[in-house]
Protein backbone atom coordinates (compact mmCIF):
# COMPACT_ATOMS: atom_id res chain seq x y z
CA UNK A 1 0.00 0.00 0.00
CA UNK A 2 1.68 3.25 -1.67
CA UNK A 3 2.15 6.28 0.97
CA UNK A 4 0.35 7.94 -2.35
CA UNK A 5 -2.84 6.04 -1.81
CA UNK A 6 -2.74 6.84 2.11
CA UNK A 7 -2.37 10.86 0.87
CA UNK A 8 -5.16 10.45 -0.89
CA UNK A 9 -7.54 8.64 1.99
CA UNK A 10 -6.83 11.39 3.95
CA UNK A 11 -7.40 14.07 1.67
CA UNK A 12 -10.43 11.74 1.25
CA UNK A 13 -11.00 12.10 4.51
CA UNK A 14 -11.45 15.81 4.79
CA UNK A 15 -13.22 16.02 1.36
CA UNK A 16 -10.08 17.81 -0.40
CA UNK A 17 -9.56 14.89 -2.60
CA UNK A 18 -9.15 16.28 -6.22
CA UNK A 19 -11.93 14.55 -8.48
CA UNK A 20 -10.02 13.19 -11.13
CA UNK A 21 -8.21 11.00 -8.33
CA UNK A 22 -11.78 10.50 -6.59
CA UNK A 23 -13.31 7.60 -8.73
CA UNK A 24 -9.78 5.46 -8.80
CA UNK A 25 -9.48 5.28 -4.94
CA UNK A 26 -13.15 4.57 -4.36
CA UNK A 27 -12.47 1.62 -6.60
CA UNK A 28 -9.64 0.59 -4.64
CA UNK A 29 -11.56 0.83 -1.26
CA UNK A 30 -14.26 -1.06 -2.92
CA UNK A 31 -12.07 -4.34 -3.37
CA UNK A 32 -9.24 -3.71 -0.85
CA UNK A 33 -10.30 -4.00 2.90
CA UNK A 34 -6.93 -2.46 4.63
CA UNK A 35 -7.89 0.61 3.20
CA UNK A 36 -11.39 0.63 4.09
CA UNK A 37 -9.86 0.05 7.78
CA UNK A 38 -7.33 2.65 7.09
CA UNK A 39 -9.61 4.72 6.09
CA UNK A 40 -11.90 4.09 9.94
CA UNK A 41 -8.76 4.82 11.60
CA UNK A 42 -8.11 7.94 10.42
CA UNK A 43 -11.53 8.74 11.15
CA UNK A 44 -11.33 7.57 14.61
CA UNK A 45 -7.80 9.65 15.42
CA UNK A 46 -9.59 12.75 14.45
CA UNK A 47 -12.35 11.60 16.86
CA UNK A 48 -9.84 10.99 19.34
CA UNK A 49 -8.00 14.50 18.81
CA UNK A 50 -11.24 15.78 19.70
CA UNK A 51 -11.42 14.40 23.09
CA UNK A 52 -13.80 11.37 21.91
CA UNK A 53 -12.84 7.86 23.26
CA UNK A 54 -13.59 4.78 21.73
CA UNK A 55 -16.59 2.45 21.36
CA UNK A 56 -16.08 -1.40 21.32
CA UNK A 57 -17.12 -2.25 17.03
CA UNK A 58 -17.46 1.01 16.05
CA UNK A 59 -14.61 0.09 13.72
CA UNK A 60 -17.19 -3.38 12.58
CA UNK A 61 -19.81 -0.73 12.18
CA UNK A 62 -19.17 -0.04 8.29
CA UNK A 63 -18.66 -3.32 7.29
CA UNK A 64 -21.92 -3.81 9.08
CA UNK A 65 -23.79 -1.41 7.43
CA UNK A 66 -22.41 -2.13 4.18
CA UNK A 67 -23.14 -5.73 4.44
CA UNK A 68 -27.00 -4.48 5.02
CA UNK A 69 -27.01 -2.13 1.52
CA UNK A 70 -25.60 -4.82 0.12
CA UNK A 71 -27.95 -7.22 0.94
CA UNK A 72 -31.00 -4.96 -0.07
CA UNK A 73 -29.55 -4.73 -3.32
CA UNK A 74 -29.16 -8.59 -3.91
CA UNK A 75 -32.45 -8.59 -2.62
CA UNK A 76 -33.60 -6.23 -5.31
CA UNK A 77 -31.44 -6.23 -8.42
CA UNK A 78 -33.95 -4.60 -10.26
CA UNK A 79 -32.78 -1.14 -8.41
CA UNK A 80 -29.37 -0.61 -8.77
CA UNK A 81 -28.46 2.51 -7.59
CA UNK A 82 -27.40 3.85 -4.32
CA UNK A 83 -29.54 5.59 -1.82
CA UNK A 84 -31.66 2.87 -1.73
CA UNK A 85 -35.52 3.80 -1.89
CA UNK A 86 -36.95 0.63 -0.43
CA UNK A 87 -36.46 -0.17 3.34
CA UNK A 88 -33.38 -2.64 3.84
CA UNK A 89 -34.20 -3.24 7.56
CA UNK A 90 -37.69 -3.87 6.75
CA UNK A 91 -36.86 -6.81 4.64
CA UNK A 92 -35.32 -8.93 7.71
CA UNK A 93 -38.06 -7.88 9.51
CA UNK A 94 -40.82 -8.75 7.23
CA UNK A 95 -39.00 -12.12 6.84
CA UNK A 96 -39.09 -12.77 10.39
CA UNK A 97 -42.72 -11.83 10.50
CA UNK A 98 -43.77 -13.87 7.75
CA UNK A 99 -42.09 -16.45 9.35
CA UNK A 100 -43.65 -15.95 13.03
CA UNK A 101 -46.98 -15.68 11.00
CA UNK A 102 -46.41 -19.03 9.41
CA UNK A 103 -45.60 -20.61 12.54
CA UNK A 104 -48.70 -19.16 13.74
CA UNK A 105 -50.56 -20.67 11.56
CA UNK A 106 -49.26 -23.86 11.52
CA UNK A 107 -49.27 -23.90 14.98
CA UNK A 108 -53.18 -23.11 15.13
CA UNK A 109 -54.26 -25.73 12.78
CA UNK A 110 -55.94 -27.37 15.32
CA UNK A 111 -55.55 -28.71 19.24
CA UNK A 112 -53.52 -31.92 19.63
CA UNK A 113 -55.87 -35.27 20.54
CA UNK A 114 -55.35 -38.56 20.62
CA UNK A 115 -54.88 -40.36 16.84
CA UNK A 116 -52.97 -36.84 16.02
CA UNK A 117 -50.29 -36.88 13.15
CA UNK A 118 -47.03 -34.87 13.51
CA UNK A 119 -46.33 -32.06 11.06
CA UNK A 120 -42.55 -31.83 10.90
CA UNK A 121 -40.52 -29.31 8.74
CA UNK A 122 -37.12 -29.47 8.18
CA UNK A 123 -34.97 -25.97 6.66
CA UNK A 124 -32.74 -25.83 4.81
CA UNK A 125 -29.01 -24.24 4.86
CA UNK A 126 -28.87 -21.69 6.91
CA UNK A 127 -32.75 -22.50 9.19
CA UNK A 128 -33.48 -24.13 11.62
CA UNK A 129 -33.10 -28.15 11.62
CA UNK A 130 -35.85 -30.60 12.21
CA UNK A 131 -38.85 -29.17 14.48
CA UNK A 132 -41.86 -30.48 14.91
CA UNK A 133 -43.80 -27.45 14.21
CA UNK A 134 -47.73 -28.35 14.48
CA UNK A 135 -49.32 -31.44 15.44
CA UNK A 136 -52.61 -32.16 13.05
CA UNK A 137 -55.56 -34.20 14.45
CA UNK A 138 -57.11 -36.17 11.10
CA UNK A 139 -60.12 -35.82 12.97
CA UNK A 140 -60.65 -32.17 12.12
CA UNK A 141 -59.87 -33.01 8.27
CA UNK A 142 -56.38 -31.75 8.41
CA UNK A 143 -53.64 -33.09 6.18
CA UNK A 144 -49.77 -32.57 5.85
CA UNK A 145 -51.10 -31.31 2.33
CA UNK A 146 -53.71 -29.16 3.21
CA UNK A 147 -51.99 -27.46 5.81
CA UNK A 148 -48.99 -26.75 3.56
CA UNK A 149 -51.19 -25.62 1.05
CA UNK A 150 -52.79 -23.44 3.50
CA UNK A 151 -49.55 -21.85 4.82
CA UNK A 152 -48.57 -21.11 0.99
CA UNK A 153 -52.23 -19.65 0.38
CA UNK A 154 -51.69 -17.63 3.29
CA UNK A 155 -48.33 -16.70 2.01
CA UNK A 156 -49.68 -15.66 -1.51
CA UNK A 157 -52.34 -13.92 -0.60
CA UNK A 158 -50.15 -11.42 1.62
CA UNK A 159 -47.25 -11.24 -1.01
CA UNK A 160 -48.70 -7.74 -2.20
CA UNK A 161 -48.01 -6.38 1.40
CA UNK A 162 -44.82 -7.49 1.99
CA UNK A 163 -41.45 -5.45 -0.11
CA UNK A 164 -39.64 -7.72 -2.33
CA UNK A 165 -36.67 -8.67 -0.02
CA UNK A 166 -39.77 -9.87 1.79
CA UNK A 167 -40.63 -12.25 -1.09
CA UNK A 168 -37.74 -13.27 -1.79
CA UNK A 169 -36.77 -14.57 1.68
CA UNK A 170 -40.21 -16.23 1.93
CA UNK A 171 -39.65 -17.83 -1.46
CA UNK A 172 -36.57 -18.87 -0.78
CA UNK A 173 -36.91 -20.10 3.12
CA UNK A 174 -40.60 -21.31 3.36
CA UNK A 175 -41.97 -21.94 0.13
CA UNK A 176 -39.13 -23.01 -2.01
CA UNK A 177 -37.68 -26.54 -1.68
CA UNK A 178 -34.83 -25.53 1.17
CA UNK A 179 -37.76 -26.09 3.29
CA UNK A 180 -39.87 -29.00 2.99
CA UNK A 181 -41.72 -31.27 4.87
CA UNK A 182 -39.37 -33.87 6.16
CA UNK A 183 -41.80 -36.41 7.82
CA UNK A 184 -45.66 -36.78 7.83
CA UNK A 185 -46.53 -39.97 10.40
CA UNK A 186 -49.41 -41.05 12.33
CA UNK A 187 -48.87 -40.04 16.10
CA UNK A 188 -48.90 -43.75 17.28
CA UNK A 189 -46.76 -44.91 14.50
CA UNK A 190 -44.00 -45.33 16.57
CA UNK A 191 -41.04 -43.04 17.24
CA UNK B 1 -16.28 19.74 13.36
CA UNK B 2 -16.84 19.06 9.63
CA UNK B 3 -17.69 21.90 7.30
CA UNK B 4 -20.67 21.80 5.37
CA UNK B 5 -18.76 21.11 2.23
CA UNK B 6 -16.34 18.63 3.57
CA UNK B 7 -18.96 15.68 2.59
CA UNK B 8 -20.76 17.50 0.16
CA UNK B 9 -19.46 15.82 -3.12
CA UNK B 10 -19.36 12.28 -1.51
CA UNK B 11 -22.87 13.69 -0.25
CA UNK B 12 -23.52 13.84 -4.41
CA UNK B 13 -22.28 10.84 -5.29
CA UNK B 14 -24.20 8.71 -3.45
CA UNK B 15 -27.77 11.03 -4.84
CA UNK B 16 -26.24 9.49 -7.79
CA UNK B 17 -26.22 6.26 -6.74
CA UNK B 18 -22.81 5.66 -5.85
CA UNK B 19 -22.88 3.26 -2.63
CA UNK B 20 -18.62 3.46 -2.49
CA UNK B 21 -18.67 7.10 -1.53
CA UNK B 22 -21.69 5.96 1.25
CA UNK B 23 -19.39 3.46 2.79
CA UNK B 24 -16.88 6.26 3.14
CA UNK B 25 -19.11 8.54 4.88
CA UNK B 26 -19.98 5.84 7.50
CA UNK B 27 -16.16 4.98 7.67
CA UNK B 28 -15.71 8.00 8.70
CA UNK B 29 -18.85 8.87 11.11
CA UNK B 30 -19.27 5.49 12.42
CA UNK B 31 -17.74 6.59 15.46
CA UNK B 32 -18.99 9.44 16.15
CA UNK B 33 -22.56 8.30 15.56
CA UNK B 34 -21.48 4.96 17.62
CA UNK B 35 -20.72 7.44 20.86
CA UNK B 36 -23.97 9.16 20.25
CA UNK B 37 -26.19 6.69 20.28
CA UNK B 38 -24.57 4.96 23.40
CA UNK B 39 -25.84 8.10 25.38
CA UNK B 40 -29.47 6.45 24.91
CA UNK B 41 -28.90 2.68 24.22
CA UNK B 42 -26.26 1.57 26.98
CA UNK B 43 -26.22 -2.08 25.74
CA UNK B 44 -22.94 -2.18 23.46
CA UNK B 45 -24.78 -4.13 20.73
CA UNK B 46 -28.29 -2.68 21.06
CA UNK B 47 -26.29 0.47 20.59
CA UNK B 48 -24.62 -1.20 17.78
CA UNK B 49 -27.80 -2.40 16.14
CA UNK B 50 -29.29 1.03 16.09
CA UNK B 51 -26.29 2.82 14.66
CA UNK B 52 -26.72 0.38 12.00
CA UNK B 53 -30.13 1.41 11.58
CA UNK B 54 -29.72 5.20 11.48
CA UNK B 55 -26.94 5.04 8.93
CA UNK B 56 -29.74 2.56 6.72
CA UNK B 57 -32.33 5.30 7.12
CA UNK B 58 -29.88 7.91 6.23
CA UNK B 59 -28.94 6.09 2.92
CA UNK B 60 -32.70 6.00 2.39
CA UNK B 61 -33.10 9.50 3.04
CA UNK B 62 -30.04 11.09 0.96
CA UNK B 63 -32.12 11.18 -2.19
CA UNK B 64 -34.09 13.63 -0.19
CA UNK B 65 -31.00 15.19 1.20
CA UNK B 66 -31.12 18.83 -0.32
CA UNK B 67 -27.73 19.91 2.06
CA UNK B 68 -29.33 22.69 4.00
CA UNK B 69 -27.41 22.28 6.67
CA UNK B 70 -24.26 19.86 6.99
CA UNK B 71 -24.48 16.24 6.14
CA UNK B 72 -23.38 15.23 9.66
CA UNK B 73 -25.87 18.01 11.51
CA UNK B 74 -28.57 15.73 9.50
CA UNK B 75 -27.31 12.06 10.52
CA UNK B 76 -26.88 13.25 14.31
CA UNK B 77 -30.50 14.29 13.93
CA UNK B 78 -31.44 11.24 12.48
CA UNK B 79 -29.28 8.91 14.76
CA UNK B 80 -30.74 10.73 18.09
CA UNK B 81 -34.07 10.07 16.22
CA UNK B 82 -33.34 6.15 15.75
CA UNK B 83 -32.05 5.50 19.49
CA UNK B 84 -35.15 7.39 20.54
CA UNK B 85 -37.54 5.08 18.83
CA UNK B 86 -35.11 2.51 19.91
CA UNK B 87 -35.94 3.54 23.72
CA UNK B 88 -39.74 3.90 22.51
CA UNK B 89 -40.10 0.15 20.83
CA UNK B 90 -37.91 -0.92 24.00
CA UNK B 91 -40.67 0.69 26.31
CA UNK B 92 -38.28 2.64 28.15
CA UNK B 93 -38.07 6.47 28.83
CA UNK B 94 -35.20 8.29 27.46
CA UNK B 95 -32.57 8.85 29.50
CA UNK B 96 -32.88 12.20 31.71
CA UNK B 97 -29.91 13.94 30.34
CA UNK B 98 -30.81 15.16 26.89
CA UNK B 99 -28.08 16.50 24.08
CA UNK B 100 -28.99 19.30 22.30
CA UNK B 101 -30.67 18.43 18.45
CA UNK B 102 -29.23 20.91 17.19
CA UNK B 103 -25.14 21.34 18.60
CA UNK B 104 -23.60 18.13 17.76
CA UNK B 105 -20.63 20.30 18.73
CA UNK B 106 -21.89 21.19 22.57
CA UNK B 107 -22.58 17.21 22.68
CA UNK B 108 -18.86 16.27 21.91
CA UNK B 109 -17.45 18.39 24.34
CA UNK B 110 -20.11 17.05 27.06
CA UNK B 111 -19.39 13.38 25.92
CA UNK B 112 -17.10 12.46 28.38
CA UNK B 113 -18.24 13.40 31.07
CA UNK B 114 -20.89 11.14 31.37
CA UNK B 115 -19.81 8.00 30.65
CA UNK B 116 -20.50 5.01 32.58
CA UNK B 117 -17.94 2.70 32.25
CA UNK B 118 -16.03 -0.73 33.88
CA UNK B 119 -12.85 -0.21 35.28
CA UNK B 120 -11.52 -1.95 32.74
CA UNK B 121 -12.58 0.38 29.94
CA UNK B 122 -11.86 3.46 31.89
CA UNK B 123 -8.36 2.12 31.61
CA UNK B 124 -8.11 0.96 28.66
CA UNK B 125 -9.19 4.75 27.45
CA UNK B 126 -7.12 6.48 29.58
CA UNK B 127 -4.55 5.01 28.09
CA UNK B 128 -5.48 5.57 24.41
CA UNK B 129 -6.10 9.19 25.41
CA UNK B 130 -2.43 9.04 26.67
CA UNK B 131 -1.07 7.54 24.00
CA UNK B 132 -2.49 9.95 21.65
CA UNK B 133 -1.43 12.81 23.74
CA UNK B 134 2.27 11.40 23.31
CA UNK B 135 2.03 10.88 19.68
CA UNK B 136 0.97 14.54 19.00
CA UNK B 137 3.93 15.59 21.41
CA UNK B 138 5.99 13.57 19.37
CA UNK B 139 5.01 15.32 16.15
CA UNK B 140 7.30 17.45 14.44
CA UNK B 141 5.10 21.32 15.19
CA UNK B 142 4.61 22.00 11.77
CA UNK B 143 2.83 18.50 11.38
CA UNK B 144 1.06 19.00 15.22
CA UNK B 145 -0.36 22.58 13.94
CA UNK B 146 -1.98 21.24 10.67
CA UNK B 147 -3.26 18.13 12.17
CA UNK B 148 -4.84 20.48 15.20
CA UNK B 149 -6.51 22.84 13.16
CA UNK B 150 -7.76 20.55 10.49
CA UNK B 151 -9.47 18.02 13.23
CA UNK B 152 -10.31 20.10 16.36
CA UNK B 153 -10.51 23.69 14.13
CA UNK B 154 -12.11 22.65 11.67
CA UNK B 155 -9.94 24.47 9.10
CA UNK B 156 -10.09 23.39 5.16
CA UNK B 157 -6.68 22.62 3.39
CA UNK B 158 -6.71 26.08 1.69
CA UNK B 159 -7.17 28.21 5.44
CA UNK B 160 -4.71 25.62 7.17
CA UNK B 161 -2.22 27.05 3.58
CA UNK B 162 -3.22 30.52 4.48
CA UNK B 163 -2.52 30.39 7.81
CA UNK B 164 0.70 28.44 7.50
CA UNK B 165 1.96 29.70 4.51
CA UNK B 166 2.54 27.00 2.44
CA UNK B 167 1.08 25.21 -0.43
CA UNK B 168 -2.22 22.97 -0.42
CA UNK B 169 -0.09 20.04 -1.53
CA UNK B 170 2.06 21.03 1.90
CA UNK B 171 -0.93 20.94 4.04
CA UNK B 172 -2.62 17.80 2.84
CA UNK B 173 0.66 15.62 3.03
CA UNK B 174 1.35 17.34 6.62
CA UNK B 175 -1.95 16.19 7.64
CA UNK B 176 -1.32 12.40 6.13
CA UNK B 177 2.03 12.21 7.87
CA UNK B 178 0.33 13.35 11.11
CA UNK B 179 -2.18 10.97 10.79
CA UNK B 180 0.10 8.05 10.19
CA UNK B 181 2.15 9.23 12.92
CA UNK B 182 -0.87 9.08 15.24
CA UNK B 183 -2.17 5.60 13.81
CA UNK B 184 1.36 3.74 14.27
CA UNK B 185 1.01 4.43 18.08
CA UNK B 186 -2.65 3.85 18.88
CA UNK B 187 -2.81 0.91 16.07
CA UNK B 188 -2.21 -1.92 18.73
CA UNK B 189 -4.43 -0.31 21.45
CA UNK B 190 -7.33 0.10 18.83
CA UNK B 191 -7.38 -3.29 18.40
CA UNK B 192 -7.77 -4.30 22.20
CA UNK B 193 -10.61 -1.37 22.80
CA UNK B 194 -12.57 -2.32 19.52
CA UNK B 195 -12.70 -5.96 20.53
CA UNK B 196 -13.84 -5.02 23.71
Amino acid sequence: MSQTINEQLSALLDGELPVAEEELLLRRLEREPELRDRLGRYGLVGDLLAGASVQPGALQLADRVRAAIEAEAVASPRDGSGAGSRAVGSGFVGAGLAAAVAMVVALNLAPVKEGTQALQFMAGAGGVTAVTVAEVDSDYGYSASMATSRLMRYLVSHAEYSNPATRQFVDAHLVMPSFRVAAWRPAGAGE
Amino acid sequence: MSGKADDQRLVERVQQGDKRAFDVLVLKYQHKILKLIMRYVRNPADALDVSQEAFIKAYRALPNFRGDSAFYTWLYRIAINTAKNHLVVMKRRPLDFDVDLQDPESYEVNARLQDTDTPDAIAQREELRETVEDAIEALPEELRVAIVLREIEGMSYEEIASAMECPVGTVRSRIFRAREAIDGRIGNLLQGADSG
